[in-house]
């Protein structure tokens, strides 16, 4: 255990340095009027350490810039995973109620096609039904956590459910898979002929092996939320990371593009190494495994 | 992009229906980009602000944006844009992507180790964060959109090459040919050869769902295609303004995203199972 946190660790910090490295030198190759004044390692230094320097443009500290949109960012992020979570896990354990059913077929179908959906572009229809149509939620703009978490939870629904829905659709047929797999499998099997009913030795040997099953697959699709937030939020003029960094481009600002892709970048690869050593930690053979 | 494994369970009885329904779909689509090139209903260029914003009729079967153009004519330059970005993308990937893949599979364990590596990196490796340092050097574009994206598919190609290979040569019937006597190249081309090309075409046409989605989303933010060049990113970039004056501007590029992705996702999803089928004949749908 404690040697594989360490390995995803050192992927992490590989891919930091390789990308950070790749920014840096972008930028001071791009720099003409605004030169980056530091070498790259003092530059990635002085990041880490949360001082970003002044904006080229403003003069203001990036690092505030940067820190004042992750507040939209990340609970955008948080809230979207929470609902991938729930309809993959939802749909998908409906779907398995009847294997190979017409209910498992066409939720499957549907789920699918909505995997295949541009999350931005349902973040449009989304906008159109229930601001445009229906008038329940704001079309777009963000209520400052300040203002009242109410609101500001409010103007967050719409783009975490855009976000959520391809990614949760792609989940649920990730989850119906792997519970059909465990409900046929030879180790329910084995506890049924042991003398239990279908539901407990599904509940006791299906669904755990089940569960584990999914978590790896569903680390991609976390990053994918992560990432997809700074498309989303153009549809619904939130002022998150992604449209810091489109304006800071527009306005050729290269410390802000530069903080801001770095924070991106430490953004996704986190994810990534907190869901994999999380899951892996998840797993009770794994955890014994170490312990040994 | 998301392996649309739901699909596949439908082509048990062997008829292909649904790789021809997704081969079908994702042509028909290719055709109409194609004839946009000698011909539209109207200039896709053109502007008639006089009737801007129509509905659709019989005059303009998807009506009118708010430049009074033709949507109809938009979308299918849009759909060819979109398409070639996709198809560069996706070559750009296969060109670096499949050698890589080879040299794991065949020039042992520390190239495999290397390739393994940066495969990984640059699938983690965001298109988004290429497309941004592109445009800081060289202005968005269309060019910068394929190499962009065209980086993000060289991680995918390479791994799923390695894998194809390490697969194919590991399998029984291939230890099978090699006891009948069938070695080295006449070993590959007659047993190896097709199923790991099968799987690098699948593999492509899951890249090309990934690139048109790509494209949408870099674009949409102006990362891309600039306008007055239409692509299907462009065209709902261009909506997003109108959309609740005029919500068809914004449904139909998506919609056919949609339809262009869903019929990609099922062609390659049902080339992969075949030869799932194919190595594991009289195995359940589980192995595959």
């Amino acid at each position: 255990m404690l040697r594989f946190t360490l390995r995803q660790l050192a992927v992490l910090l590989a891919t930091v340095l390789i990308t950070g490295w790749l920014i840096h030198a972008v930028l001071s190759a791009a720099a003409g009027a605004h030169p980056i004044p530091l070498s790259f390692v003092s530059w990635l230094g002085h990041i880490l350490f949360g001082d970003f320097g002044p904006s080229a443009t403003t003069g203001r500290s990036v690092g505030g810039l940067i820190a004042a949109r992750l507040g939209v960012t990340i609970p955008l992020a948080l809230i979207s995973m929470l609902m991938a979570g729930l309809i993959g896990v939802g749909i998908g354990a409906l779907a398995a109620l009847r294997p190979d059913g017409f209910g498992d077929r066409a939720l499957i179908a549907l789920a699918s096609i909505v995997a295949a959906a541009p999350s931005f572009w349902l973040g449009m229809v989304l906008v159109l039904a229930f601001a445009g149509g229906l008038h329940w939620l704001p079309p777009g703009g963000f209520v400052p956590w300040q203002q009242g978490v109410g609101g500001a939870l409010l103007s967050l629904l719409l783009p975490a459910l855009a976000l959520a829905l391809p990614v949760g659709c792609g989940l649920a047929v990730i989850v119906r898979d792997a519970l059909v797999a465990a409900r046929q499998s030879a180790y329910v099997l084995a506890a049924r002929a042991s003398g239990m009913t279908e539901v407990e030795a599904f509940r006791r040997d299906g669904l755990p092996a089940a569960g584990l099953s999914v978590l790896k697959p569903a680390v991609p699709q976390a990053v994918a939320i992560v990432l997809g937030t700074v498309i989303v939020e153009n549809v619904f003029y939130l002022p998150g990371l992604g449209r810091l960094i489109l304006d800071a481009v527009t306005a050729r600002d290269l410390t802000l593009v530069g903080g801001a892709l770095v924070v991106l970048v430490l953004l996704a690869s986190g994810t990534t190494f907190l869901l994999q050593v999380g899951f892996a930690w998840a797993d009770p053979r794994r955890r014994q495994r170490a312990a040994a | 992009m998301t392996d649309t494994g739901g699909a596949q369970r439908w082509s048990e009885g062997g008829s292909f229906l649904l790789l021809r329904a997704g081969v079908v779909v994702s042509l028909l689509f290719l055709l109409l980009g194609f004839v946009s090139i000698l011909w539209t209903p109207y200039p896709a260029t053109s502007l008639d602000v006089v009737s801007a914003m129509q509905d659709p009729s019989g005059a303009h079967w998807l009506g009118t944006d708010q430049l009074g153009r033709d949507v109809l004519s938009l979308m299918m330059k849009g759909i060819l844009t979109s398409f070639v970005v996709a198809a560069v993308a996706a070559a750009i990937g296969a060109l670096i992507g499949v050698p890589l893949g080879l040299g794991a599979a065949l020039l042992g364990p520390y190239t495999d180790l290397a390739v393994s590596g940066i495969g990984a990196y640059l699938t983690a490796l965001p298109a988004f964060v290429v497309a941004v340092l592109l445009a800081i050097l060289f202005g968005p574009s269309a060019a910068t959109l394929m190499v962009a994206i065209g980086i993000a598919n060289i991680g995918p190609f390479a791994l799923s090459t390695r894998h194809a290979v390490v697969t194919t040569s590991g399998h029984d019937y291939v230890a099978a040919a090699r006891l009948a006597g069938a070695t080295g190249l006449e070993l590959a081309r007659r047993h190896m050869v097709p199923l790991i090309g099968q799987l690098i075409v699948a593999q492509a046409v899951a890249q090309l769902a990934f690139a048109i989605i790509a494209e949408a989303a870099l674009s949409f933010v102006g990362l891309g295609v600039q306008p007055p060049a239409a692509s299907l990113g462009v065209l709902l970039h261009d909506a997003q303004a109108f959309s609740l004056a005029k919500p068809l501007l914004v449904v139909i590029p998506g919609l056919v995203i949609l339809l262009i992705v869903v019929a990609l996702n099922l062609t390659s999803a049902q080339l992969r199972w075949t030869v799932a089928a194919d190595l594991a004949p009289g195995a359940d749908r589980g192995a595959a």
